[in-house]
């Protein structure tokens, strides 16, 4: 027999100790992509940004899957919409992302080259496979969520920018409300004639500061003139350029840039000091959100973005979308939820509650929105652009910020600061 | 009754070098927690920083060794040299008027008295307080309808946009950083002060000097160390500064308050290089060492009594 050592004893103890760390660190596997019975189940882990409308339709609907799938727990988290994208990346970096989250379409190639995202399980979402599903949205919708050909999310929260007007503003100024501008040489015009003598006021006020409504300014801009931020590749800046560089002239030529509020531009035209915006769909809640006087039709309105005179029409767009982390351990589950949360009448929900479009295929005539709102966004859907999609995109954006901020601050001349531009691009690219 | 203690002389115990192996392990025993925090929290991420600056990483995957590239880089990034300007010039004017003012406050303030007391309580308040709440604060105080146009507005001048006018926002900041950190460069100060020889200040002025003279051929050159602690850290403090910037403007308008340090973060954490954040990392460390030996260089030699 062999006698128990303190020696032995103490290599056995820490043996049984390593052995049981390990198997914690480690985990269980992965369950099975696709369950034998095709039911969801198991604890899911989402984070989305808050809004205050949303955020009201997301929980009744998860409570609503809960209750129809027994086997499946949600648990979300809602982040601040400037805090998702710093939270998601620690989240990765620490190896402890969420199951699924909502994600802005413009960041799905960066992430997807990491490896990352989880491509879509058509199975999960009801499909024989991802032909169809890309079937049931609006194709450039749903393609930006794309990356070297595989589909990494399905898109919600869809929006073509629209030019917001202050119907109250344009009456004072003597202006004819119903007759918005239809080129940016008119919104010129009139911005002339909306701004006070001494500059608080003023016609046209851009979104300062903003990387992602930076680039959707720019982009139409540009874009209208021919040119681009890019190259067709995504492979070289092309700011540097004569479209570029009088887009960015008209830019710092139209609005007061040293007008402060918190919320930048919006903030700006809900207090009535800036009497134009170029926004999305969700600003027809954000406004009379933030200043209970302000009423669609009445004291505001909205209109199809401008282009230039003689120019091809440039509609910038975004969407967020449903993305699952690679490292989830419920993918099928995660993307069964996501399905729920993409039938039409959940999407007609969305729409009616919070003014968050979710691009099904036709998607026009969902009930809820704004017919003016609906049509004007139908009518510019042909000329969607979602910009660049590069890897980088954070970087180009946060650059075009620099460029289109120096200009409109009158730092830098539309030649430099498109250079700079161009400079910054390539050491990125 | 009287208490005898006796104390074993060495040679009845061990000798004098068992003895000394003695302390020196349990000194090396009692210095073991601390060395293993410094190696785990400070050594080792130092050094994975450094090695992290010669590699490209973007927070998936392997770093790759790059050499000099992100060295390199810096060299022809518009982003880091604006960054390294607006470090400089907010160095320059948060350091500068923070001492001179701290100085002014501590020299009337070392003098014994319950009111100074009192006083050199209030004025560690700001320094006291959480740096995200004192810039929830000003940004209040810098609002349109805030207190710093209140307050402008007593002498004449027009409201103005202090955190969204590209030529006032950084010298906003420099204000909320001067205001907060001015008290704990007082007491730094009010400290060093008290501590000098009175008998020098007494001889100086039977000997008929003023107080101008005092201050600048007694005072100043007697607080020499204790200047040189207080510059030291208010610098590397300037240089390192993040939260102000962060909070109140973002880096905007146009870049005009992106310090370094928020260049750096949104190099790692916003476009995920954080090979070359690194690097940013390393060049403001050297720079940060450069200055405080420049500054050692310069005032060493002094001596506070």
């Amino acid at each position: 027999m062999t006698l128990l050592t303190r020696r032995r004893l103490l290599a056995a103890a820490a043996l049984t100790t390593a052995s049981g760390l390990l198997a914690a660190c480690g985990g269980s596997e992965p369950e099975a992509a696709v369950p034998a019975d095709g039911v969801p189940r198991g604890k899911l882990s989402v984070w989305l940004h808050q809004t205050k409308a949303y955020d009201a339709v997301f929980t009744k609907l998860l409570h609503s899957y809960v209750q129809e799938f027994g086997g499946v727990d949600v648990t979300p988290l809602y982040v601040p919409v400037d805090k998702l994208d710093a939270k998601l990346l620690t989240a990765f970096a620490g190896d402890a992302p969420p199951d699924l989250f909502k994600i802005g379409g413009w960041t799905i190639a960066g992430h997807a080259r990491k490896g990352r995202l989880a491509p879509i399980i058509p199975k999960a979402m009801g499909v024989p496979d991802e032909k169809a599903l890309v079937a049931q949205y609006d194709q450039n919708a749903i393609s930006s969520l794309s990356y070297q050909g595989r589909l990494y999310g399905v898109p919600i929260d869809y929006t073509i920018c629209c030019l917001y007007y202050r119907r109250d503003r344009f009456a004072e100024a003597g202006l004819d409300p119903d007759k918005p501008p239809a080129t940016w040489e008119e919104v010129a015009e009139y911005s002339k004639r909306l701004t006070s003598a001494d500059g608080r006021k003023v016609g046209l006020q851009w979104i300062l500061g903003n990387p992602q409504w930076t680039l959707m300014q720019l982009l139409a801009l540009v874009k209208g003139k021919g040119g681009g931020i890019l190259s067709a590749d995504a492979g070289t800046a092309t700011l540097a350029s004569d479209a570029g560089v009088e887009a960015l002239r008209y830019y710092g030529s139209v609005g007061n840039a040293k007008l402060s509020n918190p919320l930048s531009g919006f903030g700006l035209f809900a207090t009535g000091q800036a009497a134009m915006v170029v926004s999305g769909l969700f600003a027809m809640d954000l406004f009379p959100a933030l200043n209970k006087q302000l009423v669609f039709g009445e004291s505001f309105d909205i209109a199809p973005l401008p282009h230039w005179d003689g120019g091809q029409p440039v509609a910038p767009a975004y969407t967020w979308g449903w993305a699952v982390a690679e490292q989830s351990k419920l993918p099928y589950t995660a993307w069964h939820f996501i399905d729920y949360l993409q039938r039409e009448d959940v999407a007609a929900r969305q729409l009616k509650d919070a003014s968050l479009l979710t691009p099904v295929k036709g998607w026009e005539k969902l009930p809820g929105a704004d017919p003016k709102a609906m049509e004007i966004m139908a009518a510019a859907a042909p000329h969607a652009d979602f910009g660049p999609r590069t890897p980088v995109w954070q970087e180009m954006a946060k650059a075009l910020t620099d460029a289109g901020d120096a200009v409109a601050f009158g730092k830098k001349p539309p030649e430099r600061a498109a250079a700079d531009f161009d400079q910054a691009m390539r050491i990125a690219l | 009754m009287t208490l005898t203690v006796r104390l074993p002389g060495p040679a009845a115990t061990v000798s004098g070098r068992g003895q000394r192996w003695a302390e020196a392990r349990a000194g090396s025993l009692l210095a073991l927690p601390a060395a293993v925090y410094f190696l785990v929290f400070w050594v080792v991420p130092f050094a994975g920083a450094v090695w992290l600056s010669f590699t490209d990483y973007e927070l998936a995957g392997v770093p790759a060794w790059t050499g000099l590239d992100n060295y390199r880089r810096l060299l022809g990034d518009p982003g880091f040299w604006n960054s390294a300007r607006v470090t400089a010039l907010y160095t320059v004017a948060s350091v500068v008027p923070s001492i001179v003012l701290a100085l002014a406050i501590a020299v009337p303030l070392s003098r014994p008295g319950r009111v100074n007391g009192v006083l050199r309580a209030l004025v560690m308040i700001p320094a006291a307080m959480p740096l995200v709440a004192t810039s929830m604060v000003w940004s209040a105080i810098f609002a349109d309808e805030g207190l710093a146009n209140t307050l402008i507005g007593l002498v004449g001048i027009g409201p103005r946009p202090w955190l969204t006018d590209e030529r006032l926002a950084l010298w906003a900041l420099v204000i909320m950083t001067t205001w907060k950190h001015l008290g704990l460069f007082v007491i730094i100060l009010t400290a060093g002060l008290q501590g000098l020889p009175s008998g020098v200040f007494e001889a100086a002025a039977i000997d008929g000097a003023g107080p101008v003279r005092i201050f600048a051929r007694i005072t100043l050159p007697l607080l020499r160390r204790t200047l040189l602690f207080v510059l030291v850290i208010a610098v590397i403090g300037a240089m390192q500064s993040f939260v102000p910037a962060f909070l109140l403007t973002k880096g905007g308008p146009a870049g005009a308050t992106e310090v370094l340090p928020l260049y750096l973060w949104a190099t790692g954490f916003g476009f995920e290089r954080m090979g070359y954040a690194s690097a940013i990392a390393m060049v403001l460390l050297v720079a940060m060492l450069a200055l405080s030996l420049v500054q050692f260089g310069v005032l060493r030699g002094g001596d506070d009594g």
